[in-house]
């Protein structure tokens, strides 16, 4: 046999082998089980009964993070050091934490703030990498000056110069602080961050992008204690993001709750289950019929940058999360501009509310859920809604 | 033709019972059509003399001031003096070209004084100096993001000015000039030349957007330039953002002053007024601000800025002891407030011939915050953040370092500033 006919016969095989190739034949999410059946019909949205809350914020920036401990709302500004603690009826009651190195200070403030469930403690994340504690008497503790250099402390020039010429997804210190899911989460004394690479040859826009979507994690935990010993690196994206390049609709938010984290991301009707090393379990979700999922692919870095905020508002896509108990909640943008909440029971879909804002959901008091809705910039002030499902 | 515009004046000023010989000559004097080719011509001859005189390698003592109000009401002063080097700016007509990358010259503070920012009707200052939320855009982020800090870009604007416009002899074709006033001094005439961009295809073909006055002597010496509302490569987002203009949410006025010494044009002055005007349309997706605006609402705040810079006496100094200081004044174009133990007495001295800065002073010194707690409180704010700044980028903490250079250049600048600049 001529061996131009040898390369012929094998070569209907290899488009084969391709084409299973780029079907993700290797996501972790390929064969999980599929959960959830719809206690309620997709086309049925209720109106949400919400009292609204206004909180005064003309001592603030209006930007930064909000937590809900011992029903007082705690606000960590990211533009100024400290908290500043409010009733749940809006009133100012005291503030804590100044600027500087003593045992009630810090140095920067905070990007994102978590709640440590066990022990009340807020875990502050700084706009330097570094961590900190805030025990419940506010006294600070830092935990590190910044974790991406703790993780690796060995990490030299060379490894550097390495990494740079031959990017590894596989390696901790391709990746840095995702600002876009805006979340830190704490499990017992683990931190789960959500993390992104920072290549310039291994990004979601135009370089390896096939195997950004394949490879790339979207997690790094580390226990607080021993913070090299434990550090991992975990979790995919779902294969929706292999089909089309569509970074402006990679964005994804988390909760844990018990021992397993559930991620959403925008361009995936799914919520994911993973355990706790990342090992996908389960995925529920319904998709809403007002959310059509389709969506423009992007080829370069200053494609991205000029078509995000206008892309943001042109499509719908699926959001923030929220978890306690049995229930799930996701607000969902739909693609006519409104906004949703789809409510699960365990993962059930059990219908959907309309809210007209993205809500972020920062916990329940009895039965009554507390959300974050928007800033009322001209009034200089915060607004919050209460509300029961 | 004149004679007839005169006779009609003296009539009109009759009619209007203006009785007297002078208010019959000053009638005469705003009545007088120039034409356009006496425009033309006087703005050629100051133009080209502007090039050929302008100084370059001296030194000056400057003397920044920067009052932020709040519908009329000061909210925050920034006063520093110290040392400018010009020897960065490019000279003759022929060659007034664009310096990269946008180097102005140097300055070092041998003293500043910088308040907190109280809002009327507020006890305790903001002690939040900006906020830039990447996320907002169109109307909202302009009413929620702000920055408090000195607008650096300032005198970048002195420089697109001279350069693209009617004072750089190679640029006058693109503006059209009518002669608006005349006037004796010292009996000298002297002229005050209003001009306009002719080709408004602004950011792409036009390089600025501009319209004002140009005062100058019978001699072509050029004694200031004023415009409103213009556009230069330096408006930023202009340039770097989009190939069309933004709609403005600011209104400006913008002058250069200048002073004939020994035969060479020095820059005296250059100041900037800015107000915050709420647009019609709140649907665009960037708005253009001249700087950004001091503190969010700002037309809820109703802000309003001026900023000014005086230099003084120019020293000549030859390019060998230039470049020998230049060396040592390595401190880029951005200005630092920074001063140890700020000198308040010499500014309360300074603003007995400043009515403006003497009123921001009086309303600053607040209860419970006098101003020589302010002065190093701000000191004390700015100088920490710029270390801690440094720090992030050279990711060592080498601040010691950094502050024992920093205290090496003050004395090195003081030192060379009393010598150069003698107290009387």
């Amino acid at each position: 046999m001529k061996i131009s006919n040898l390369i012929r016969s094998f070569i209907p095989t290899l488009i084969v082998a391709a084409l299973l190739s780029g079907c993700g034949t290797n996501s972790p999410y390929d064969s999980i089980e599929r959960r959830g059946k719809d206690l309620a019909a997709d086309t049925m949205v209720r109106n949400l009964s919400v009292d609204s809350l206004y909180v005064d914020g003309a001592m603030t920036s209006l930007s930064g993070h909000w937590i809900l401990r011992d029903s007082l709302l705690y606000f960590f500004d990211t533009y100024s050091v400290g908290l500043k603690a409010f009733s749940l009826d809006g009133r100012f009651l005291y503030e804590r934490i100044k600027e500087g190195r003593g045992p009630d200070e810090m140095l920067s403030p905070a990007w994102n703030v978590a709640l440590d469930g066990e022990n009340g403690n807020f875990i502050v994340h700084g706009n330097e990498n570094e961590l900190s504690s805030i025990d419940r008497h506010y006294a600070v503790r830092q935990i590190t000056q910044n974790w991406g250099i703790s993780i690796l402390p060995e990490f030299g020039k060379e490894d550097w110069a390495n990494l740079y010429q031959h990017p590894n997804p596989a390696v901790p210190q391709m990746y840095e602080y995702n600002f876009v899911c805006d979340r830190i989460v704490v499990h017992g004394n683990r931190i789960v961050i959500p993390v992104i690479t920072e290549h310039v040859s291994y990004n979601g826009y135009e370089n390896n992008t096939r195997d950004f979507w394949r490879n790339s994690r979207i997690f790094i935990s580390f226990d607080m204690d021993d913070m090299q010993g434990t550090c991992k690196i975990f979790g995919r994206y779902p294969p929706v993001y292999r089909h089309s390049n569509i970074p402006v609709f990679a964005a994804y938010d988390f909760a844990v709750a018990g021992d397993e984290i559930y991620v959403t991301f925008a361009a995936d009707p799914k919520i994911y289950v993973l355990d706790m090393d990342g090992k996908p379990l389960y995925s529920f979700g319904k998709a809403s019929d007002r959310i059509s999922g389709r969506y423009p692919t992007t080829h370069s870095f200053s494609q991205y940058e000029d078509e995000y905020d206008k892309a943001l508002v042109k499509y719908g896509y699926y959001s923030r999360l929220f978890v306690s108990g049995d229930t799930v909640l996701r607000t969902c943008r739909t693609d006519d501009g409104d906004w949703i909440l789809q409510h699960y029971i365990n993962s059930d879909y059990a219908g959907s509310f309309r809210t007209g804002l993205p809500l972020e959901i920062l916990g329940k008091i009895g039965d009554c859920y507390y959300a974050f809705a928007r800033m009322d910039v001209e009034n200089e002030r915060f607004v919050f809604v209460k509300f029961k499902i | 033709m004149k004679k007839a515009i005169m006779a009609a004046a003296c009539l009109l000023a009759l009619a209007q019972g203006l009785g007297s010989a002078q208010e019959m000559r000053d009638t005469v004097r705003a009545a007088k059509v120039f034409p356009k080719s006496m425009a033309n011509a006087l703005m050629a001859k100051a133009a080209r003399h502007f090039g050929k005189t302008y100084a370059k390698d001296y030194i000056t003592q400057a003397s920044f001031s920067r009052i932020i109000r709040s519908k009329g009401i000061p909210c925050k002063i920034y006063l520093t003096r110290g040392l400018w080097l010009s020897s960065a700016f490019t000279q003759n007509y022929k060659g007034l070209y664009f310096d990269e990358p946008n180097d102005m010259g140097r300055y070092v503070p041998t003293d500043s004084f910088v308040s907190l920012f109280f809002l009327p009707g507020r006890t305790d200052p903001i002690d939040i100096p900006y906020v830039n939320e990447n996320n907002l855009n169109g109307f909202e982020a302009c009413l929620v993001n702000y920055s408090e800090s000195f607008p650096y870009e300032f005198l970048w604007h002195k420089r697109a000015l001279e350069i693209w416009g009617p004072l750089n002899y190679d640029m006058r074709k693109c503006f059209s000039f009518h002669i608006t006033e005349e006037y004796e001094t010292n009996g000298k005439k002297y002229y005050v030349i209003g001009f306009e961009t002719k080709e408004r295809k602004f950011p792409g073909k036009t390089k600025i957007l501009a319209e004002g006055e140009v005062y100058v002597s019978e001699d072509g010496d050029v004694s200031r330039i004023s415009t409103r509302d213009m556009e230069d490569r330096y408006s930023y987002y202009i340039r770097y953002k989009s190939k069309t203009a933004f709609t403005p949410i600011t209104r400006h006025t913008y002058s250069v002053c200048y002073a004939v010494r020994n035969g060479f044009t020095y820059t005296s002055s250059v100041s900037q007024s800015v107000r915050w005007v709420e647009p019609e349309d709140k649907t665009k997706s960037i708005y253009y601000q001249r700087e950004r605006n001091p503190y969010r609402n700002p037309f809820k705040y109703g802000f309003s800025t001026t900023t000014e810079v005086s230099f003084s006496e120019p020293v000549i100094l030859d390019k060998r002891k230039l470049a020998s200081i230049e060396k040592n004044f390595n401190m880029g174009l951005r200005i630092v407030w920074y001063t140890p133990d700020p000198d308040l007495s010499g500014w309360k001295t300074f603003a007995d011939s400043r009515p403006d800065v003497t009123e921001a002073l009086k309303t600053l010194d607040r209860p419970g915050y006098p101003l020589d707690a302010q002065a190093n409180e701000s000191a004390k704010s700015e100088w920490e953040s710029k270390l801690e700044s440094r720090k992030t980028r050279t990711r060592v903490d080498d601040s010691e370092e950094y502050t024992k250079y920093y205290q090496e250049l003050l004395k090195y600048v003081r030192h060379l500033n009393d010598k150069l600049y003698p107290r009387k």
